[in-house]
C-alpha cells in the first residue's frame, strides 16, 4: 500500500541529504532499506535516481553528507560508505541483469561522449523508451570515470559493470567515432537524430603560462591520467613536481608514486583551506608520502638540452577573497627558488576542446558552450548541452545532475511541450527535529580499522563471516540516520513503504489536546474550530496519539483498530 | 484441562522496528523457543492501546506481552516511554478484574537481540504455565 498522495510530490520538500544531491538520490530511502539488511533492494533505489551507485560511493564529494543533520548531534552518517558497500555487494553476487526497456518512442537521440553527463542522459531517456546512441571518442566508454580517475581511486571494472547496467537497458554505445571528424551535427541530423546532446567534456589542460612549458618532461596531467589508463608506460623519473591543488592534481602524485617516483611535491598557490581536493583524499596523498607545498607558485621551468631539469618559484601570500570567494594569491617579490625535477605535472584545470564545436553554441569568450541553465538547451534548438563542458570541470554527480535535467529537456522538446513550465521548483529542506538536545541516542560514525587485505589469505568462510559482520555493521550505521524528511520520503512511496497516518473524526473529537501533547513530532495540533488536525508531512504514523486518544475520535489509515482487534482474535482463534 | 498439559496462549504486540525485528532475528537463528506466542505487529509499542491489551484477555489470551524499543531507542522519539505508563496502569485495572498482573508484561527488546527475545518468551511461557489458565478463559 502506498500513502503518497499527489499533493506531497508538488511540495518537495526534501530531508536535507536529499536536497543538496545535485541528482537527488533519495538517501534517506535507501538508508530505510539498509536498516533492513536490504542491499539489493538499496541499490535498486538508487538506481531510480542516477545509473552510477558503485562509481559514486567511491568518489562522490557526497554533499550529502556535508548537510546530513546528524552533524548537529555527533558526526553525519557515512552515506558515502554504505552506498558502495551496497553496490559491491550488489556486485559481487551477481547483478541481475535488467530487461532492455521497449523502445516506445521513434524519435532517435544522439550523444556525444560516454562520461557521466552523457551516460547518465542515455540512462534516463532510455528508461523512458527512447533509442539512444552514444558516440565516444576514446576506445572505451566511461570519459573522466575510465580515463581520469586512477584505477587505485575507482577500478576500471566498477566503471564497466556500472556502463553495462546502461547498455543493458538497450542503450547503444559506439566507441571510437571522434565528434568533428567521423560526425557533426549536420551528418547526425541527416541520419535522423532528432535531438543531440553534447556532453564531450573538459579534455585539455590549461597551460600554465610560464616560460618552458613545451619541455620535455611536462605531462599535463589529464594527458597523463589518460596515458596511465591507457595501459601507457609513462616515465616519470625520481622527482616530481605536481602544480595544482585539485583532485586531479593528488591523483596525478598518487599516480606518479605508483611509477616509481621517489620524491612526489605538490606545489599549490594558496593554502590547506582553499584546496579543491577532497580533504580525505589529501590526507591519503600525504600518509602515502606525498609532500604538499602550500602559497607556492612556478614562475618559469628551466630545462637542459631540452628537458626538464629545475623548476622556478615564487613564494605567494593570500590577499583580497576573488570571484570564488577563495583568497587571491599575490606573488611576493624576489621570493625565487628552485627545485630540482625530472618530470612537471600542471594540473591547474581543464578546458573544453571547442574546435570541433560550431561557433555559435561557444560563450563569448569560446571556452565552454553557453547553455539556457534551467533546460540546458542551446541556441539551436533541439540541441541540448551539459556536464563539464557547460560547467566546466565539476565532479560526477554534478554531471549526472545535468544529464538528468537534459533528459527530460529531450523527452519534453521531442513530445513538443513546453521545456520551462513547472521545472522553476522551490526545494525546502524538512527536518522534524526541533531541539537537538533532545536528541539522546548518540551513537558515534563507525570509522573501519585499517586492514591491508590485499596481501592476506583470506578463506571462503572467513571471508563470508567478514561479510556478515559488515553488513551488521552497516544495518548499524545506517540506523543512525535521524529520518528527517517526509514519511514519504522514507521509501520514495513504493510498494515496500509500510507507513501508517493518523486520520482524525472530527464528530468525536472532543478537543481535550492529549494527542497535540503525545505526538513526537508536533504533527497533531487543534485547529481554530478546536478540533484535532494531523499535519499530514510531519505525521510517521506511530499510533501513539490514537492510542492515547480518550474519545477514540483518532484512527489510522492502515493499522486501524479493528485490523488489530482482529488479528488479536485470528491469533487466538474463537475464545473456548 | 490439568495443569500438565496446559499450553498458555500468549499474545505478543511487537513494535515494528525493534521487537518484531528482533523475533525475525531469533528465527532467522533458529533459537528455539516456545510455540506459545502469537504476534499481532503494530507500527510502534506507543500505538497499544489499553484496549486492544483488554480485548486480547477477553477473546481468550492467558497472557500479553508488549515489547518495544529500548528506552531511547524508540523510532517515534518517545513511543515506550507513553506504552510503560499505560501498561503501570494497566496492569492494576487487571487486577480489579481479578486477573494476576503478571499476565501482562512489558519488555524492551532491540532488533538484534533474537537470543534476549527466545529467553523473555521462555521465561514468560513457564510463569504464565505457573498461574494457569486465564479466569476469563474458563468461562470466567
Amino acid at each position: 500500500m502506498t500513502v503518497v498522495s499527489s499533493a506531497f510530490k508538488n511540495k518537495r520538500r526534501l530531508p536535507p541529504c536529499r536536497a543538496a544531491c545535485p541528482a537527488e538520490v533519495n538517501v534517506q530511502g535507501y538508508m530505510a532499506l539498509l536498516q533492513q539488511g536490504k542491499f539489493k533492494e538499496s541499490v535498486e533505489l538508487i538506481r531510480k535516481s542516477m545509473p552510477f551507485p558503485a562509481i559514486c560511493g567511491r568518489v562522490c564529494f557526497s554533499p550529502c553528507q556535508d548537510a546530513c543533520s546528524r552533524k548537529n548531534i555527533d558526526q553525519p552518517v557515512g552515506i558515502r560508505y554504505l552506498k558502495r558497500l551496497a553496490a559491491d555487494i550488489e556486485r559481487e553476487q551477481g547483478r541481475i541483469k535488467p530487461d532492455a526497456v521497449p523502445k516506445t518512442h521513434n524519435e532517435k537521440v544522439a550523444i556525444i561522449g560516454a562520461g557521466p553527463a552523457g551516460l547518465s542522459t542515455a540512462y534516463e531517456l532510455a528508461k523512458l523508451g527512447y533509442p539512444v546512441t552514444v558516440f565516444e571518442r576514446m576506445p572505451e566508454p566511461g570519459g573522466m570515470m575510465r580515463y581520469g580517475i586512477p584505477d587505485y581511486r575507482l577500478q576500471k571494472y566498477v566503471v564497466a559493470n556500472e556502463i553495462a547496467y546502461i547498455q543493458d537497458l538497450g542503450v547503444e554505445i559506439k566507441t571510437g567515432v571522434e565528434f568533428g571528424k567521423d560526425i557533426e551535427i549536420d551528418t547526425l541530423r541527416n541520419e535522423g537524430y532528432k535531438a543531440i546532446f553534447i556532453a564531450n567534456g573538459t579534455q585539455l589542460s590549461t597551460k600554465l603560462g610560464v616560460p618552458g612549458e613545451d619541455l620535455e618532461g611536462v605531462f599535463p596531467a589529464v594527458e597523463f591520467l589518460r596515458d596511465v589508463s591507457l595501459g601507457k608506460t609513462v616515465d616519470v623519473g625520481e622527482k616530481v613536481a605536481v602544480i595544482g591543488g585539485g583532485n586531479s592534481a593528488i591523483d596525478a602524485a598518487c599516480t606518479s608514486l605508483r611509477f616509481g617516483a621517489k620524491e612526489v611535491t605538490v606545489l599549490y598557490r594558496r593554502s590547506r583551506n582553499e584546496m579543491p581536493a577532497l580533504p580525505h583524499e589529501v590526507e591519503a596523498a600525504e600518509k602515502e608520502g606525498v609532500k604538499i607545498c602550500f602559497l607556492v607558485a612556478p614562475k618559469q621551468i628551466i630545462g637542459e638540452e631540452g628537458r626538464v631539469k629545475l623548476i622556478e618559484c615564487l613564494r605567494m601570500k593570500l590577499g583580497e577573497p576573488d570571484a570564488s570567494g577563495r583568497r587571491r594569491p599575490v606573488p611576493i617579490q624576489r621570493t625565487e627558488h628552485t627545485y630540482g625535477v625530472d618530470t612537471v605535472i600542471p594540473a591547474i584545470g581543464q578546458m573544453p576542446e571547442t574546435s570541433c564545436l560550431p561557433s555559435i553554441l561557444l560563450d563569448e569568450r569560446a571556452r565552454a558552450i553557453s547553455v539556457d541553465q534551467l533546460t540546458l538547451e542551446t541556441k539551436i534548438p533541439g540541441i541540448f548541452a551539459g556536464g563539464d563542458v557547460v560547467t566546466r570541470p565539476a565532479s560526477v554527480i554534478e554531471a549526472v545532475g545535468a544529464g538528468k535535467r537534459a533528459a527530460v529537456s529531450i523527452d519534453r522538446y521531442l513530445n513538443g511541450a513546453n521545456l520551462r513550465t513547472g521545472r522553476e521548483e522551490e526545494i525546502e529542506e524538512t527536518t522534524w527535529v526541533k531541539d537537538w538536545e533532545k536528541i539522546t541516542r548518540k551513537s558515534e560514525r563507525y570509522t573501519a580499522p585499517h586492514i591491508d587485505i590485499g596481501r592476506q589469505k583470506v578463506s571462503f568462510e572467513k571471508a563470508d563471516e567478514l561479510l556478515t559482520k559488515i553488513k551488521a555493521v552497516a544495518t548499524f550505521e545506517a540506523r543512525r540516520c535521524l529520518e528527517c524528511g517526509l514519511c514519504t520520503e522514507c521509501l520514495g512511496g513504493e510498494e515496500l513503504c509500510e507507513a501508517d497516518k493518523a486520520v482524525v473524526d472530527e464528530t468525536l473529537c472532543i478537543g481535550c489536546n492529549v494527542c497535540a501533547i503525545v505526538c513526537p513530532f508536533e504533527a497533531v495540533k487543534k485547529n481554530e474550530t478546536g478540533v484535532a488536525q494531523v499535519n499530514e508531512d510531519l505525521c510517521k504514523g506511530c499510533g501513539t496519539c490514537s492510542a492515547s486518544c480518550p474519545e477514540r475520535a483518532i484512527g489510522m489509515q492502515r493499522f486501524t483498530d479493528s485490523l488489530i482487534l482482529t488479528n488479536v482474535a485470528a491469533t487466538l482463534g474463537e475464545p473456548t | 484441562m490439568t495443569k500438565s498439559e496446559f499450553e498458555p496462549k500468549i499474545v505478543g504486540f511487537l513494535c515494528n522496528w525493534c521487537s518484531y525485528a528482533g523475533a525475525d532475528l531469533a528465527g532467522v537463528s533458529r533459537i528455539q523457543y516456545p510455540p506459545t506466542l502469537r504476534i499481532v505487529r503494530v507500527m510502534c509499542s506507543g500505538r497499544v492501546d489499553p484496549v486492544f491489551i483488554l480485548e486480547a484477555f477477553r477473546s481468550g489470551a492467558d497472557g500479553v506481552l508488549v515489547a518495544g524499543c529500548h528506552p531511547g531507542d524508540c523510532h517515534y522519539l518517545s513511543g515506550n516511554y507513553k506504552l510503560q505508563r499505560r501498561v503501570s496502569m494497566l496492569k492494576k485495572v487487571l487486577e480489579q478484574f481479578g486477573l494476576e498482573p503478571e499476565r501482562l508484561r512489558l519488555e524492551w527488546v532491540s532488533a538484534s537481540e533474537g537470543d534476549r527475545f527466545a529467553t523473555v518468551i521462555k521465561d514468560m511461557t513457564e510463569k504464565v504455565k505457573k498461574l494457569g489458565p486465564s479466569p476469563l478463559n474458563n468461562g470466567g
